[in-house]
């Protein structure tokens, strides 16, 4: 059953952007999710990724990033995008009263929120949707020094037709990270998953990623309420 | 509202003399925007790594979430590496 989206604001450096959360009636855990480059939270992938894991009995936390607030399109600064990450953060643990709270996103949004959670923001896990390992063509300019300081589990969701995840080097990338790190393939999927010669709407390409990720979430609430439950012993 | 102090164009910033036009349908992907120049300088081409020769008609492939690391491609070599991902197997 559909749960209902509700829009609110967050104040990140003098920009007021947008949010959109959506809880389910008994969530296991929240997941914080930030768009990728090309499109803000109003893209029907990313409305179609969280309509779908809520019936997975996620909460999502959605949010923009100022430069799409602003309507430009070359991302902020990386201070700002970090800065409107932590704020995104702090609003989706103050609503999940004490549930887990992981951290994810498409592309750019899901590298700011690893570089985050290096630096000490405290989610349970990460999510990527489509990590931009490296730019196209330039598997030598790894985006992975930060990836090893992260201590949570984390889900890369990659197509294996992805220009910016060349397959050896996330192999390379993957094998170093150990069992911190779970790969799910979507076969021939490009950077935003779509398949050549596959016509999918872009909410339903969302949707199915939701799937795909669902188990993993299942998995790091477990792992939180097990430890919650050892601690109040 | 009307936007004021709009930049004449976003990343990247060329000279207006350097002609331009649309790159090819099959040279777009996700992730980045791809146009078609010509330009007076000499270029290093990823994926061949020779010079992309000055006032030759190539691909200027710009990654949406680092528009700073822009290359220059000869539209065959991007070809090349867009099959190379596509439809691989691992």
């Amino acid at each position: 059953m559909a749960s209902p989206e509700a829009r609110g604001r967050l104040d990140v450096a003098n920009t007021d952007v947008e949010t959109a959360w959506i809880r389910p009636p008994t969530p296991i855990a929240t997941l914080v999710v930030a768009h990728g480059a090309g499109a803000g939270i109003d893209h029907p992938f990313m409305a179609g990724f969280c309509r779908a894991i809520a019936d997975a009995k996620v909460a999502t936390l959605r949010f923009n990033f100022p430069y799409i607030e602003r309507g430009r399109r070359s991302p902020d600064p990386e201070r700002v995008l970090r800065e409107t990450w932590l704020a995104a953060f702090d609003a989706a643990n103050a609503k999940a009263r004490g549930g887990p709270v992981l951290a994810g996103g498409k592309s750019l949004g899901g590298r700011i929120a690893s570089m985050c959670v290096a630096d000490g923001m405290p989610a349970a896990g990460l999510v990527f949707l489509g990590y931009p390992l490296h730019p196209p063509g330039k598997p030598e300019r790894l985006r992975d020094e930060h990836l090893y300081r992260v201590d949570v589990p984390m889900l890369f969701l990659e197509g294996t037709a992805d220009p910016f995840a060349n397959g050896d080097v996330l192999t390379r990338v993957l094998r170093k990270l150990g069992d911190r790190a779970t790969l799910i393939e979507v076969e021939g999927g490009d950077h935003s998953f779509n398949v050549r010669g596959r016509k999918a709407d872009a909410r339903d390409v969302g949707a199915g990623l939701a799937e795909l990720a669902a188990p993993f979430v299942e998995r790091v609430a477990r792992a939180h309420s097990s430890k919650a439950g050892a601690r109040s012993r | 509202m009307p936007r004021k102090n709009r930049r004449a164009e976003d990343e990247p910033q060329q000279p207006l003399t350097m002609p331009q036009s649309a790159a090819p349908l099959w040279a777009l992907v996700p992730g980045v925007d791809v146009r078609r120049v010509s330009s007076e300088k000499p270029y290093r081409c990823p994926g061949c790594d020779l010079e992309v020769r000055p006032g030759s008609w190539h691909l200027v492939v710009i990654p949406q979430d680092a528009p700073d690391e822009r290359r220059h491609w000869h539209e065959h070599c991007w070809r090349v590496e867009l099959n190379s991902t596509r439809g691989r197997s691992r």
